[in-house]
């Protein structure tokens, strides 16, 4: 049960991994998550998925291999199981046709915005598409991008790739440019603040994915809440998307900070997966012969 | 006459059990409980008893220990040469959402009338809260695994990681044959606070901060706990009930030292005697205070908690808590946990939305047939009452899968 069938270096400390698990594949839309839990006794990680495909019944899933888990998760090789793999969870991306939209997003942001994009393209809008990364070696999903938006723009924080500065910066000159009908962004909350007040003044509809803590994904704790027009909703159910003129800012950065210095994987130990390679077992045979 | 007897919601024959452990038979004690309740490990351990409440010797000292006794009939009334009994499957089927005490209950009773049962669990592992909220030091990990060992040798399925909804749709189970669907989906989401700074970092809500620690494995929650800094720091629960000195509880086991605050006296805390006792064992100090606000430093991190202190003042007829006038004082905690009572999921009203719902936030259904406003759903647990104690779960579950047999014998009429 859900095996590895595909793994794939995408940027530095980010892999892409295909699941098999038909039941989710056969159902999952865009702006959906699965919760994945590695190996058994290891907490889950809510995964966007960032691709799904019914007919070989695979799930991709973008890892950010940043603690315990997600480091356990990224060590697994092709062929190994996941423990366990929960979804499609959460509501689908809000889409129809509405004309030009512009899709930005920043840092891992770019695997939950490479669906939605898709989703768009497919119902017929016409898509611009604005990664945002801090350096060269950073940037993901560019290729993937490439093919599913009719304009891209790229922007480094160092000016290492195309353009240098802010993915805010840039959406900002492009609202002045062309009469826009809709905006989704994914990224730090000071990112879709900015861009929310920058849609408010000119009356765009602006959709934001919001990436608080979550436990089980299932609606059952309350820990993933956030405040939407004063009163809390849960990520989990009620999201991940939500109308970005209607978050409260202030509190969702006080729960996003929640999960920062406490988080229990940045206090994990660093595991590092203990299986030889194919590596050491040519070597290990390289010995033995020259013996 | 034995006032135990209406005190307990499953109607045990309580009299009729002890003086068959009195006179030394354990085995047919246990027998005779389980005619009326299928887990008594389960209650013997966390059942708030109300019939020691009911107990006749209450009046004048302490009450029998009826739910002790019910625990070592459990334990050892077992007999080790017991056959499972394979209960051969019936044309029908029933599938069971949720693997709480409610869906349990109900899977045990409709197994037992012959009826295919498939419960469907969201979460890896089956049991719902009594895995993931009761800590493991009142109802451990063992004792679950032998109750849904014990179920599935009954004839029940246990299908995990489905959730419905998301993974499974309601007309899928029906076209696979299903003849009635239960909705045991319980009630375990905390109703929030509107106290300010509830979304400082280090406060949680009770479910959330139980689920935290246990969500990986109940009986080794020293990482995770070790991870949110914990066992160093100070601790104040807000709110009363069994999930509140439960966490309360697993806090000061872990080394913290913990405050409940709550408003009223210790006498309406909520839950029994004994774990008032146990937890003040344990270290965990009581305060009538009321909760003002959340203190929080300067990155965004809980300090403490501002509350004002409750004076006891004479009323008309008994004795009255009353806001006193001195300055609120602020007590420290780096972590806080707030019990303000838990509701159904929401994710039910999104998913069905044609399901009708009572005013204070639980499931209507029919009191007659048992049936929800959907054709062929049915409800039962937590879901139903918005909250309550495992064995009016259990009760629940009975109940609802009598209702089902009832439905499915004028069905097949």
């Amino acid at each position: 049960m859900y095996k590895i069938i595909y793994k794939q270096v995408i940027a530095q400390g980010i892999k892409k991994i295909d699941i098999m698990a038909p039941a989710i594949a056969a159902r999952a839309l865009p702006g959906q998550f699965v919760m994945v839990t590695p190996v058994s006794g290891e907490h889950n990680i809510p995964m966007t998925i960032i691709d799904s495909d019914e007919k070989r019944s695979v799930v991709s899933v973008l890892v950010h291999e940043v603690g315990s888990a997600t480091r356990q998760l990224g060590g697994l090789s092709i062929g190994e199981a996941v423990y366990q793999v929960v979804g499609p969870l959460g509501r689908a991306a809000e889409m129809d046709k509405y004309g030009l939209v512009i899709c930005v997003a920043t840092g891992i942001g770019a695997a939950q915005i490479l669906p939605i994009c898709r989703g768009l393209k497919k119902k017929g809008n016409k898509v611009i598409g604005i990664i945002g990364a801090k350096s060269k070696n950073e940037l993901m999903l560019e290729p993937q991008m490439r093919v599913v938006c009719d304009e891209i723009f790229i922007t480094t924080n160092d000016g290492s790739y195309e353009r240098k500065g802010l993915a805010t910066g840039l959406l900002k000159e492009l609202l002045d440019k062309y009469t826009v009908q809709r905006v989704y962004a994914i990224g730090s909350v000071e990112m879709m603040q900015a861009a929310a007040r920058m849609t408010e003044e000119k009356n765009i509809a602006l959709r934001v994915t919001l990436n608080p803590y979550m436990v089980n994904g299932l609606g059952l704790c309350g820990s993933c809440r956030v405040k939407i027009d004063g009163q809390y909703r849960l990520a989990c159910v009620d999201g991940p998307q939500f109308d970005g003129h209607k978050v409260d800012y202030n509190d969702l950065s006080q729960r996003m900070n929640a999960s920062e210095p406490v988080q229990w994987e940045n206090h994990a130990p660093r595991v590092s997966p203990k299986r030889p390679g194919l590596g050491t077992f040519v070597k290990s045979l390289w010995v033995s012969v020259k013996k | 006459m034995a006032t135990c007897l209406p005190g307990c919601p499953l109607g045990i024959d309580i009299p009729g059990f002890i003086r068959l452990l009195r006179e030394g038979d354990t085995a047919l004690a246990l027998e005779r409980i389980k005619k009326e309740n299928p887990f008594p490990a389960i209650c013997g351990r966390i059942c708030p008893a109300p019939c020691e409440d009911a107990c006749v010797f209450n009046a004048d000292g302490e009450p029998i220990a009826i739910r002790g006794l019910e625990r070592y009939a459990s334990d050892f009334g077992q007999s080790k040469l017991e056959k499972p009994h394979l209960a051969p499957r019936g044309s029908k089927k029933v599938a069971i959402i949720g693997s709480g005490p409610a869906g349990m209950s109900a899977a045990y009773y409709l197994a037992k009338m012959n009826i295919g049962v498939t419960i469907f669990e969201a979460a890896h592992e089956p049991g719902g809260l009594l895995r993931y909220a009761v800590p493991g030091f009142r109802l451990p990990q063992r004792v679950i695994d032998e109750q849904f060992s014990q179920l599935r040798s009954a004839g029940v399925e246990v299908q995990t990681d489905v959730v419905l909804g998301r993974t499974m749709m309601i007309d899928e189970l029906f076209m696979q044959g299903y003849s009635a669907l239960l909705l045991a989906t319980g009630a375990s989401l905390p109703i929030f606070s509107k106290l300010p700074g509830s979304s400082l970092a280090g406060v949680y809500y009770d479910m959330e901060f139980l689920n935290r620690l246990q969500l990986i494995n109940k009986e080794d929650i020293d990482r995770p706990a070790r991870q949110q800094g914990i066992p160093a720091a100070k601790t104040v629960v807000l709110g009363w009930g069994n999930t509140a000195f439960d966490a309360a509880r697993l806090c000061a086991r872990l080394g913290s030292e913990v405050h409940v605050v709550f408003e009223g006296f210790e006498e309406q805390a909520g839950v029994d005697a004994e774990i008032l006792k146990e937890s003040k064992e344990e270290g965990v100090e009581l305060h009538s205070m009321q909760a003002l606000e959340m203190v929080g430093d300067e990155n965004g991190f809980v300090r403490g908690v501002k509350c004002r202190k409750l004076e006891i003042v004479e009323g008309k007829d008994a004795l009255k808590l009353e806001l006193s006038l001195e300055e609120p004082v602020v007590l420290e905690a780096r972590t806080v946990i707030i019990a303000n009572g838990q509701r159904p999921n929401d994710f039910l009203k999104q998913y069905l939305p044609q399901l009708k719902w009572d005013e204070d936030g639980s499931l209507w259904a029919d009191a007659q047939s048992g049936m929800t406003s959907m054709e062929r759903v049915f409800g039962c647990g937590s879901v139903m009452t918005a909250g309550g104690s495992v064995v009016s779960a259990i009760a629940g579950g009975k109940a609802a899968a009598q209702k089902i047999i009832q439905y499915l014998n004028v069905a097949s009429s």
